[in-house]
């Protein structure tokens, strides 16, 4: 007789969008499977014809939490395929922008959906009741990134003040200076988050070999590059994506889901400090010697201490942008030279790589292929929720919560973002 | 934290993009340049409210609210701790953290919290996309109506 047990959890909590878990467990093996519920929504469609002016408006809808890398990494397609040189400041401003999405993001998850998991606390409420300086600090953090693409931006979401060749229009010194400021500040709270994640251990359950694929960073540590590479050391370059990385469909979820090599493979935080942190600088750089035990590239569980150092990292840059930049002249966005050409960009959104291929002839979007880091790092989450049921199996464990909950724990552990995810399925 | 220049503060929430959700942002519209009172629009991040308030003794949090047995366009008023009580909404997805669940986790964090607090809401229906329905604009006036009588009503007894 076969004895096995099925788990479902028919809505994972605390992650961005709608997912579910199905697992059927046996002494046998494990079948896992990673339902995505949330409807597509067909991006690279309704901006096709489109002027590339609305196009780089309408790619950010894709989701409010990773609109400022769905804004700046097709604003960045878009500047290749139309030839745009913008100004040097320009680039920094973005930079600054795009960190601050990075923090807020890194924030939410960490403070807000992940550490009740650490603390066996069933949600942010109760951890406010019982640690209230804990979600102090993550809502401090989440401010500052907030902060940020809110005055450069011009909003907190959907950043309508970054423009294809350059800004609308930009803040002060003042508001620079304030932003400086909350910045030299969550450096410190940021190592408290270090801290906090190097207390507990990761369950080995998880532990499988897996490759790590990341933006190879041209001087620091960063999110802009135009190279891919591979923790097994192999590398390509950006435009070369579609030979790399395949795309396949399940019939059972509606996101894309991405391999390489032939292989499921993981990208985000962990991914970037596999690959380049090497190049980290200052505290963070400090924080990772003291701790490297914790980055461990075959444990899922190890994104989230990677989150909570690149947090530490991102602040010290973007107080170093800030006196790098000093008071933002006003400039005129530099002008396309032609109105066709195709362009890749590729970026480390806070989940990891994303990718936009934007093809344009007179002005009118006719071709857009857009991957995102969720679709990318599905397969592999699956293997871990597999592993996990299968670790928990083995070692006797029957109760369905229990194994439930631990599944939910691994795939918080991604930071997932099902939004992103669901935009581009071709039924 | 900064001395506060009003002794009033209206947070509206809620995406311009996402249908009636538009609703506390129409409120917003409604109201600048007629209270006496600050304005901020905070996008549908209810947490950023740690980081806009000044000490203002008053605070009226106006949002879009679904409920099944509310008509579209009804108004709810919930005043001090009726906020927390009634407003029992709990996240199931990070999209979907509430002004309720906001409010509550806020309330233990801050070092400074409002000595006097309202949720405005104006229960809307359709919050994919579309045009908000008659009954969700008039909804969104009567709300601009009450927070204006609030504004000019005395303090309430702590």
């Amino acid at each position: 007789m076969k004895i096995s047990q099925e788990i479902t959890v028919d809505h994972i909590a605390r992650i961005e969008g709608k997912a579910g878990i199905e697992v059927d467990v046996s002494d046998e093996g494990v079948n896992a499977k990673l339902r995505v519920t949330e409807g597509p929504r067909f991006f690279e469609t309704i901006t096709k014809n489109k002027h590339w002016r609305d196009a780089v408006a309408i790619f950010p809808r894709i989701c409010s939490f990773c609109s400022t890398p769905h804004k700046l990494t097709p604003i960045e397609a878009v500047e290749q395929a139309l030839d745009v040189q913008p100004s040097e400041q320009t680039r920094l401003l973005r930079e600054l922008l795009y960190l601050g999405n990075v923090i807020e993001s890194h924030a939410l998850h960490l403070y807000l959906l992940v550490i009740p998991d650490y603390l066996g606390y069933p949600d942010a409420f109760a951890v406010a009741e019982q640690q209230s300086s804990l979600v102090k600090d993550g809502i401090f953090l989440k401010d500052i990134g907030a902060e940020i693409q809110s005055s450069l931006g011009s909003r907190s979401i959907h950043p309508e003040a970054a423009l294809v060749g350059g800004f609308g229009k930009l803040p002060g010194w003042n508001k620079m200076q304030a932003i400086r400021d909350m910045a030299e500040q969550g450096i410190a709270t940021a190592e408290r988050a270090v801290d906090f994640f190097t207390e507990y251990e990761y369950p080995s359950y998880v532990d499988s070999p897996r490759r790590h694929l990341s933006i190879t960073c041209p001087d620091h540590y960063g999110v802009y590059g135009t190279e891919v590479m591979s923790s097994d050391d192999d590398s390509f370059h950006v435009e070369d994506y579609i030979y790399h990385l395949q795309e396949h469909v399940a019939p059972y979820s509606f996101a894309k889901r991405g391999s390489y090599k032939d292989e499921p493979f993981m990208v985000g935080a962990l991914s970037r400090l596999v690959n380049n942190g090497d190049l980290l600088t200052g505290r963070a750089r400090e924080l990772m010697d003291q701790h490297s035990a914790f980055l461990t590239p075959d444990n899922p569980f190890a994104n989230n201490f990677a989150q909570a150092v690149e947090m530490v990292s991102f602040l010290e840059r973007i107080r170093d942008l800030i006196d790098e930049i000093g008071e933002p002249e006003q400039e005129q966005p530099a002008e396309p030279s032609r109105s066709s050409g195709e362009g890749v960009a590729v970026t480390e959104a806070p989940r990891g790589l994303l990718i936009y291929s934007i093809g344009i002839e007179d002005d009118r979007v006719v071709e857009a292929d857009v991957i995102t880091p969720t679709a990318m790092f599905l397969p592999m989450m699956e293997v871990d929720i597999g592993d996990m049921a299968t670790g928990l199996w083995q070692n006797g464990c029957r109760d369905e919560q229990t194994i439930a909950s631990k599944l939910e724990m691994v795939s918080r552990a991604y930071d997932p973002c099902i939004s992103c995810s669901v935009h581009v399925t071709r039924l | 934290m900064q001395r506060p220049r009003h002794q009033a503060l209206v947070v509206t929430l809620g995406s311009t993009l996402a249908g009636e959700d538009a609703a506390g942002y129409c409120v917003h519209e409604a109201l600048r340049g007629m209270v006496d009172a600050r304005l901020v629009y905070l996008g549908t991040d209810i947490f950023r409210f740690s980081n806009v308030y000044l000490g203002e003794p008053r605070v009226i949090v106006v949002d879009a609210v679904y409920a099944q047995e509310l008509p579209a366009g009804e108004i709810i008023h919930f005043a001090g701790e009726e906020v927390f009580s009634e407003i029992t909404d709990v996240a199931t997805d990070a999209h979907m953290l509430g002004v309720g669940e906001g409010l509550k986790i806020l309330e233990k964090v801050m070092s400074c919290f409002p000595e006097e607090l309202h949720f405005v809401g104006v229960s809307c229906k359709q919050f994919g996309h579309g045009e908000m329905s008659p009954e969700v604009q008039r909804g969104v006036e009567q709300a601009a109506g009450l927070i204006r009588d609030i504004l000019t009503a005395a303090p309430s007894e702590p």
